[in-house]
């Protein structure tokens, strides 16, 4: 090692951390290095120790983990080295390898060896919270307060977060706490995400293409039109790309018909109607209100409630007035009952595994 | 809806895979033995706290005071909080000193102290005894950020604010007014689609190993959610939440902890916990710092038992403390403390026919003793090491003969702690 002052090389640069970043890049270690240091963050998994027991049952199969691993490490620093230390060269490299992308195995695959190969990573709460955004276009958070991520503060620690101190270490499998708070992600953003997204024209939408939301299911050609946009959606929320006579596009879309039906021949259904939150003012119609977290452009005075039902005479449909002084509630009416039904394939879609997962 | 009855809706599906069919059976509170491990985290000075050194140069206490006796075998050093909770526990502990980490590492302490074995790969006990004994409740293990390592057996569960647990509880309930986000029929009709979806997915053999697992967390999770209604009944209001600093305005987690976790419990939803007290680190300013931290540590101990008492379930109870390891038996240049290997742990259960015991040593210079079969110090005898003590606890729980426990075996066929607690 060259003798070294303070600020550098004696007879060198006259900048001790460039001289010492040109010693550790020229290092033959450097490209396993930098593979190494990325592999985490690529692949979702530590990268294994070598098993020093023996005795242990699992002793084999660590040391094939491990192998692999290594063998995998030489190859995408070998692309690292050839590409002169080209960064993204490395990356496209290890996204394309089967670690990265593997959905599924055929009957022969050692699976006891592929535990931590493949799409199926459990997302932090900082990366689902970033994908709920990217993907729906909204955000997770209380119309009251909606610079803070629900997913990074009230339910940060519980979905798994880290203070770097105290709690370091992620889980790495959901349990019920988790769900539960996947399922409230669900409940709580699926209807605004519809509201938003159907109540607005088609150029405007982040998550939904073409659909007309008053659209229902009965007649051949809606029937198409609604399976297509499940459709879209099963590749947009689920990264599954489904035929149109699949068993889950037909299963999500049975979903769709079964509200769709449930709320249409429910002798409620008059009196059917999404309460979208505003100010703290109780729900006066709890019976058939459901609540969206929905900070509302659409609103009505209070007079329209009559012995604690909606007087529908007195709403012409939903109206755009922000100004008023006397509103108290919105609500928004979808008199084909159709609204709801995509609402409820939208919490389905939230709400599964494949939505937590990468 | 409850889950029988979700149950049944699917079975109506026909979608419903064996394993959702086992979860149709009525879920049953846990009613067995309770354990908390709690972890002193960075080293704690056991010359100061259990296992008492009156040498002037090991602790400046020492000028001035003498090591305390209790009317039992418990000694302890007249330090910090230490009077308060030896005095008010010692019938109903047991101390083991002279444990031999191996290393003044703080990951590798903690791991072999709280694993039982210096190389990685093992369960924490908590892991180890959700999975063994009450695999299927939801908040099994709860974790406060302790070592947590399950190897697979179990999953961890972390706690946080409980108001936000409410939210949790019922996933439907808006944050006010009577309405839903769904109507109840309606959501019933989500959940069984869901359901039936996690049911294709659980019998898809072709997806991968890695989305396989996580199709079966997410199933086993999803199933247990219901239960977490249980908690309503036991979940402190804002006001009854302990405060998470002292009266003195220091920060001191470990009641909150303690208290989250006691509620898990008496609602019959959570087997075992780790816990975790910070500040034990006294590289600087040690008596100041230290003993803050041991203070900390014996208020929230001394709440855990008060809580637990109050709620009914300290007779189901026990609690195993220790740390990463200890601390040098003598001050560094900035009156610090810097890490050393030999260690303690202690055991407390009310009650206790082991209560009130002393077992292994240190020399004068905190050196751990080797011990004879009888855990008597003896010059021919064994060092005891975490393998010994972890296979003590596990002992203890009634989970040592496990083939779970049989595949993380550890070797103390050179020495049995179990007869500690005859």
């Amino acid at each position: 090692m060259p003798t070294t002052q303070e600020y550098g090389e004696v007879a060198g640069e006259n900048d001790g951390v460039v001289w010492l970043a040109k010693k550790i890049v020229a290092d033959k270690r450097f490209a396993g290095a930098t593979v190494m240091f990325w592999w985490r963050a690529i692949y979702g998994s530590k990268l294994s120790n070598k098993p020093t027991v023996s005795s242990d049952s699992d002793f084999d199969k660590k040391l094939s983990i491990y192998n692999q691993e290594q063998q995998e490490i030489k190859e995408a620093a070998a692309v690292f080295s050839a590409s002169n230390q080209n960064l993204k060269e490395m990356f496209k490299y290890m996204i394309l390898a089967p670690r990265f992308r593997v959905l599924s195995v055929d009957d022969s695959a050692q699976t006891d060896l592929l535990e931590d190969v493949g799409i199926g990573r459990l997302l932090s709460p900082e990366a689902l919270n970033n994908k709920i955004k990217a993907t729906t276009g909204y955000q997770w958070s209380l119309f009251w307060d909606e610079k803070q991520d629900e997913l990074l503060r009230s339910y940060y620690m519980f979905y798994g977060g880290i203070d770097s101190d105290g709690v370091s270490d992620r889980p790495l499998e959901l349990n019920t706490l988790m769900s539960a708070v996947v399922e409230r992600m669900a409940n709580e953003i699926a209807c605004p995400i519809a509201i938003k997204e159907l109540d607005t024209t088609v150029e405007n939408r982040n998550l939904f293409s073409d659909i007309n939301p008053r659209l229902e299911p009965i007649s051949d050609a809606n029937i198409l039109k609604i399976k297509t946009e499940i459709q879209n959606l099963h590749s947009r929320l689920l990264k599954e790309e489904l035929s149109l006579n699949s068993v889950e596009l037909n299963a999500t879309y049975n979903l769709f018909y079964e509200i769709w039906n449930e709320r249409k021949n429910s002798v409620n259904k008059d009196n059917y109607s999404i309460v979208l939150a505003h100010d703290e003012v109780e729900n006066p119609d709890g019976k058939y209100g459901e609540f969206c977290f929905y900070s509302p452009v659409v609103r009505f005075d209070e007079s329209v409630w009559v012995d604690g039902v909606i007087d529908w005479s007195k709403i012409n449909n939903h109206q755009s007035d922000a100004d008023s002084p006397n509103t108290l509630l919105g609500v928004f009416i979808s008199p084909e009952q159709t609204m709801r039904a995509w609402i409820a394939v939208l919490t389905y879609m939230l709400n599964d595994y494949r939505f937590v997962v990468e | 809806m409850q889950r029988r009855d979700f149950i049944k809706l699917l079975m109506s599906s026909s979608l419903i895979s064996p394993s959702l069919l086992n979860a149709g059976e009525a879920f049953t509170p846990y009613t067995g033995e309770l354990f908390i491990v709690v972890h002193a985290n960075g080293g704690w000075d056991i010359s100061s706290f259990c296992d008492p050194k009156a040498d002037p140069l090991i602790n400046n206490w020492a000028k001035t005071q003498s090591i305390v006796n209790t009317t039992s075998q418990i000694k302890y050093a007249p330090f910090a909080k230490n009077a308060n909770f030896f005095e008010t526990h010692h019938q109903d502990m047991l101390v083991l000193n002279g444990i031999d980490t191996q290393t003044n590492a703080h990951n590798a302490g903690v791991r072999h102290m709280f694993s039982g074995r210096f190389d990685e790969g093992y369960p924490a006990f908590g892991a180890l005894y959700a999975s063994i004994k009450a695999p299927n409740l939801p908040l099994s293990y709860i974790s406060n950020g302790a070592y947590n390592y399950t190897a697979s057996l179990s999953n961890f569960t972390l706690m946080q604010n409980p108001t936000s647990l409410g939210n949790l509880i019922d996933t439907n309930a808006a944050p006010y007014g009577s309405a839903g986000f769904h109507h109840s029929a309606q959501n019933d009709i989500i959940k069984k689609y869901s359901a039936a979806r996690l049911a294709r997915a659980q019998v898809n053999t072709k997806l991968s190993p890695r989305l396989k697992k996580a199709v079966d967390s997410f199933a086993q999770a999803s199933q247990s959610k219901e239960e977490l209604s249980l908690l309503k009944n036991y979940l402190p209001s804002a006001e009854n939440l302990v405060p998470i600093v002292d009266a003195n305005d220091n920060y001191n987690p470990l009641p909150r902890q303690a208290q989250l976790t006691l509620v898990a419990m008496k609602a019959g939803l959570c087997s075992t916990a780790d816990l975790r007290l910070d500040g034990f680190d006294t590289h600087d300013n040690h008596d100041i710092e230290h003993g803050l931290a041991l203070s900390n540590l014996s208020d929230g101990l001394n709440f855990l038992w008060t809580e637990a008492e109050r709620l009914g379930i300290s007779d189901r109870l026990t609690v195993f403390v220790t740390s990463d390891f200890s601390r040098t038996p003598s001050y560094n240049d900035g009156k610090g403390k810097d890490h050393w290997p030999s260690s303690s742990a202690i055991f407390i259960k009310k009650n206790a026919s082991w209560g009130g015991k002393v077992f292994g040593a240190t020399d004068d210079n905190l050196g751990a003793l080797a011990v004879d079969q009888n855990i008597v110090p003896s010059a021919g005898g064994i060092i005891i090491e975490p393998r010994h003590v972890q296979s003590a606890l596990r002992s203890l729980a009634g989970i040592d003969q496990h083939a779970y426990s049989q595949k993380f075996n550890l070797d103390n066929s050179d020495l049995d702690l179990k007869n500690i607690f005859l």
